[in-house]
């Protein structure tokens, strides 16, 4: 792995993919600051990790359910109470399909 | 007489044996709260009414019955502003409780405000938080770290008996190293983590900030157990607080060489290894270890960290709650930013899933190391509390301030920082790392070197 050096381009992309309007006059500072960030993790790439397992959680508990019976929870009202706009008992949120 | 000033234990028998009112406690924890807020900056809500009225009505009969509690502001209580000190959720009421705050209010405990933190607990300072920087009580100068530093600051100014934060990699340790108190991070999956607002949710561990090793213990055998709400809660009935022990007797104590790094302050190198000379007097072993560069352990916790959080925070849309996405500040961008790089496509197999794997080499290091001593020792922070300001424009504050805690987070193993001296009248934290499950051990090896040393009595000048 190479030292990594994030461009505006793809700081544009990540920003794109995680949803986040970055100020044009904060650009520059912000692809420095993870470029700075991304230079502390490429260490990794100095590690042999041949035949080594991922640990994605340290327990080891694996597919985790519950049995299935329905148990009270947050009514309508409680769910609604934080959201800014709703309509007949309903989120409201921006069309994601054009007509 | 100032009942804040009295530990959670001596607060439980004192209201017990009724030599005190509950309500009487919870005033003396608030007019000290008002004294000071405007010095201290460490609440970003204060229950006052509420906890005034909740006191007069208390059931002698539970373990915690009228203790009033300070908790960290990312801790939903139903009808409470739950905030994590960031401004997107300025507004946001919660509309359930957190498993730990629900436990705690069934043990009799009164919530008597929401502490401080660094926004969405993103830091090591609190300098972070929306809401301004809380300071440190022994010099307000000075950061009382973070991110769980409101607790940490009025639990050693007094404000309150006792306190709960949570960590991810060192914001239980590293704030209580730099204020003073006990923190005890329990095994990731010990205590629930159901509705605490998340972070990075393989690490993530409510615990107990306090005065004293006792207190800390007593609250961790209150909120811990198997949580069907989490699905990392692990199978297992709530902790009990162990006998303690006469002396350290037959015991190894390992002192990783790593966990001195050159940028460490020469007062908390003085500092843990006169700790190592009392452990030794205690009975017990010191052995040099020869561990895995904690380089590495920085460089893991931060892709992870990162990863967990950009998907997190992803579910702050504006839509069900809160403000847009717009109103997130720097330090949240900065990380969901790095989190969407390193997950993206292209990117993740040389950084998540290699960090992943990494993630085992440091879990298989502490396996070697566990087969040669019973616990591991260091200095929690390689500093002790820095002044205001250090955190604007570094990056990787956090990371680099936390780098000896940051190993035994990714295991997933308990840890205990207790004060172990001073630094140009700032405390230094003694941290003791168990295998996963033995806080037993942690605990027991605190509370011998607390009875044997007079550090936590020690209380800032304010």
């Amino acid at each position: 792995m190479s030292t990594s050096k994030i461009s505006l381009d793809q700081l544009r992309h990540i920003a794109k993919l995680a949803r986040l309007e970055i100020n044009p006059d904060k650009e520059n500072y912000l692809a420095e600051q993870l470029s700075e960030t991304a230079s502390y993790i490429d260490v990794l790439g100095e590690l042999d990790t041949k035949n080594i397992e991922p640990t994605y959680q340290t327990n080891h508990l694996k597919n985790v359910t519950r049995d299935d019976i329905i148990e009270e929870s947050l009514s309508q009202k409680d769910a609604l109470s934080q959201a800014k706009d709703t309509y007949n008992g309903y989120f409201k949120t921006q069309a994601t399909i054009k007509k | 007489m100032e009942l804040n000033k009295l530990t959670l234990i001596d607060a439980i028998k004192g209201i017990k044996e009724k030599k005190f009112s509950s309500t009487e406690l919870v005033s003396d924890c608030l007019t000290k709260i008002e004294q000071l807020e405007p010095t201290l900056n460490a609440f970003v809500t204060v229950n006052k009414d509420q906890a005034i009225e909740q006191s007069k009505n208390i059931d002698f009969d539970k373990p915690l019955a009228g203790i009033p509690i300070a908790i960290k502001d990312n801790f939903c209580i139903k009808g409470i502003r739950t905030t994590a000190s960031a401004k997107l959720l300025d507004k946001y009421i919660a509309q359930y409780t957190s498993t730990v705050v629900q436990k705690l209010l069934d043990a009799g405990a009164i919530v008597i405000g929401k502490t401080n933190m660094d926004a969405w607990a993103h830091g090591s300072s609190t300098e972070t938080s929306d809401y301004g920087p809380t300071k440190n009580p022994w010099n307000p100068k000075h950061l009382p770290g973070g991110s769980s530093g409101g607790s940490a600051a009025a639990t050693i100014s007094d404000e309150v008996v006792t306190s709960i934060g949570s960590e991810t990699a060192g914001s239980i340790r590293q704030p209580s190293a730099w204020c003073g108190t006990v923190g005890l991070k329990p095994s990731f999956g010990r205590v629930s983590r159901y509705g605490v607002i998340a972070m990075g949710s393989s690490m993530d561990c409510p615990g107990p900030i306090t005065k004293t090793v006792d207190d800390a213990a007593l609250l961790l055998s209150i909120i811990s157990g198997h949580d069907p709400k989490d699905a990392t809660s692990i199978p297992q009935n709530p902790w009990q607080i162990p006998t303690g022990l006469k002396d350290l007797k037959g015991l190894k104590i390992g002192l990783p060489k790593a966990y001195f790094p050159e940028l460490m302050k020469p007062a908390v190198k003085t500092a843990v290894l006169n700790a190592c000379e009392t452990l030794k007097k205690l009975g017990a072993q010191i052995l040099e270890l020869d561990v895995l560069d904690p380089k590495y352990a920085i460089a893991v916790y931060t892709v992870l960290q990162r990863s967990e959080v950009s998907s997190n925070l992803a579910r702050f849309t504006g839509i069900r709650y809160g403000e847009p996405r717009s109103a997130f500040g720097d330090e949240a961008i900065r990380r969901i930013m790095l989190g969407t790089y390193t997950l993206s496509s292209g990117y993740y197999d040389a950084y998540y899933l290699q960090a992943q794997k990494v993630r085992t080499l440091i879990i298989q290091d502490f396996d070697k190391q566990f087969q040669k001593v019973d616990a591991i020792i260091g200095p929690t922070s390689p500093t002790t509390a820095l002044p205001l300001g250090a955190t604007e424009g570094k990056s990787m504050f956090g990371e680099l301030e936390d780098m000896l805690v940051e190993p035994s987070t990714l295991a997933g193993l308990p840890g205990i920082s207790i004060p172990c001296g001073f630094g140009d009248g700032l405390p230094i934290g003694l941290q003791i790392i168990t295998p996963q499950l033995r806080e037993d051990l942690a605990v027991n090896i605190a509370r011998l070197f607390e009875s044997n040393t007079d550090y936590h009595l020690q209380k800032p000048n304010l």
